[in-house]
This record gives C-alpha cells, structure tokens and sequence, in this order.
C-alpha cells in the first residue's frame, strides 16, 4: 500500500474470491477511517481470478469513500473483470486509470 | 440456446467431490471442475465462467447454506453429455445440507443479501445466470440447496464440419 497522502493503492491477491478478500475489505476500511484518501485505487495487475466477491469489496469501499468526498479508481483490470462491475451496475461510480490515461493523451 | 441446453444427450463423463465448507476449497472446486473439462479444449471464456459460476455457488453455500459453519460438507458433482451432432454439454450441480432458501425468486434478484455489512455484492446468482447457459434452483428450508448449472462448452453449429 502506497504512503502517498491522496491515494491509497491495494494490489489485489491473483484469485479475488470470498475467501481471500474477507479480510482485505476490513483491513482497507481501517485505513481509510485513519487517513482518508482523495483516491482509493484497486490494482488488478496480479489478478486472474474474480467473482461478485471482488465486485463485494469495492462496492463496500465506495460506500466508505464517498462519505468524506473520495473516488474509487480501477487499474490493469482484464476486460473481463471490468464487465463485472458494468453487470453490477457499479461501473459508472468508479473511474478507471485506463480511460484517464487515455484522456490526458487526448 | 435454451432449448439446446434441454437435450442433454448422453453422459460421457462425471465427477463427484465432497469437500468441507471452508473457504479456501472455494479454489478447489474451481480447479476441479475446470480440470474435468479441460480435456475438450474448452475456450479461455468458457473456462473462466464455468469458474466464477462455480465459484459464486460454492460462496453461496459457505456463507448462507451453513452460515459460516466450516465442519460442513458441500458436494460438487459435474457431468458431461455429448449430443449427436457431437456438441458438448456440461451440468455442475452444488449441494448443501444447510440452511435453504426460503424464498428463492426473491433471492435471485440482483443486489439481494441477507448478510449485512456490505461486504457481499449480493450478485451471486445473477452471475451464475450470466455466466452459464441455464441455471435451476432447488430448496427446502432446513433441508438444504442444490444449485445445477448447465454451459455448452461447444457451439453444436462449429462441430458440423466432419464432412
């Protein structure tokens, strides 16, 4: 995790399932609740497994971000997790680095 | 699709694993079920539904069928048929012994959860119906829930080339 005062970077584990982030969710909202963050982001890089377990843990983080203003952002997601969060309906609350990246060279 | 999936064709193959309600064995079963169909060659896609389909079952039987409980059995059986237009067919059913769903249609709909906190998305069974072909669901309080899932692993169109 990133000491960087407005952001806050999770690396997320290879298989994103209920078991591997039952715990990450808890541990991200301590420290959010410590330090709040301009910018949560969740990096997939790592990741080649998610179910709606994934999809669980950001949507409870955006719930804690956006009381104080924060933004969620997604990062290296596989097309295939990023049609998750567009099933969920989830999508349009986050930004995705990608698109920002794409943005800027625009 | 549908009626397709209907005709399930003749069993070719079948797997049955029992494994304890912990949450790490939501891997196993995943690994499993892929390992049974990988023979056939089944595209990067398919293989990733099956997964998360099966994935989001076994979720749901951990922490709603036995409500955390890890001394509980799960049974994952998956069959695979083969039509005559030599199209494949895999079924993967997911049973507990639990709790059961009283209401199964209202569980079904997306967002819905009964475990509060927010850490559940409450897609689960959305999900299973994305990601397979069809997907039926049979529970009875108190006794437990069998979740059968069916995904063609091949298009019976792209299997008509063995002129």
């Amino acid at each position: 995790m990133d000491e960087h005062e407005k952001f806050l970077w999770i690396s997320l584990p290879r298989e994103v399932d209920h078991y591997h982030v039952e715990k990450l969710g808890r541990q991200v909202d301590e420290e959010l609740l410590q330090k709040p963050v301009e910018c949560l982001v969740f990096d997939f890089k790592e990741t080649d497994f998610m179910d709606s377990s994934g999809v669980g843990l950001v949507m409870g983080r955006l719930r804690t971000i956006r009381t104080f203003g924060g933004r969620v952002y997604l990062t290296n997601e596989s097309r295939r997790i990023r049609q998750m969060f567009q099933v969920s309906g989830v999508y349009e609350y986050m930004g995705s680095l990608a698109d920002t990246e794409k943005e800027e060279e625009e | 699709m549908r009626e397709a999936v209907e005709q399930e064709g003749k069993l070719i193959n079948e797997m049955r694993l029992c494994f304890l309600s912990r949450g790490e064995n939501e891997s196993l079963a995943r690994l499993a079920v892929a390992g049974f169909i990988a023979p056939l060659d089944p595209t990067m896609d398919v293989l990733d539904d099956i997964r998360t389909a099966v994935s989001e079952a076994v979720t749901n039987a951990i922490v709603h069928g036995y409500e955390g409980n890890t001394d509980e059995i799960i049974y994952v059986s998956a069959f695979l048929y083969e039509r005559e237009d030599l199209s494949r067919l895999l079924r993967v059913d997911v049973e507990d012994t639990g709790t059961g769903i009283e209401d199964v249609k209202k569980a079904m709909e997306p967002l819905y959860t009964t475990v509060p906190g927010g850490e559940r998305a409450g897609m689960g069974f959305a999900f299973m119906e994305a990601f397979t072909d069809r997907l039926e669901v049979k529970s009875e309080s108190q006794k437990g829930t069998c979740v059968s899932m069916w995904k063609e692993l091949t298009e019976p169109e792209a299997c008509v080339n063995g002129e």
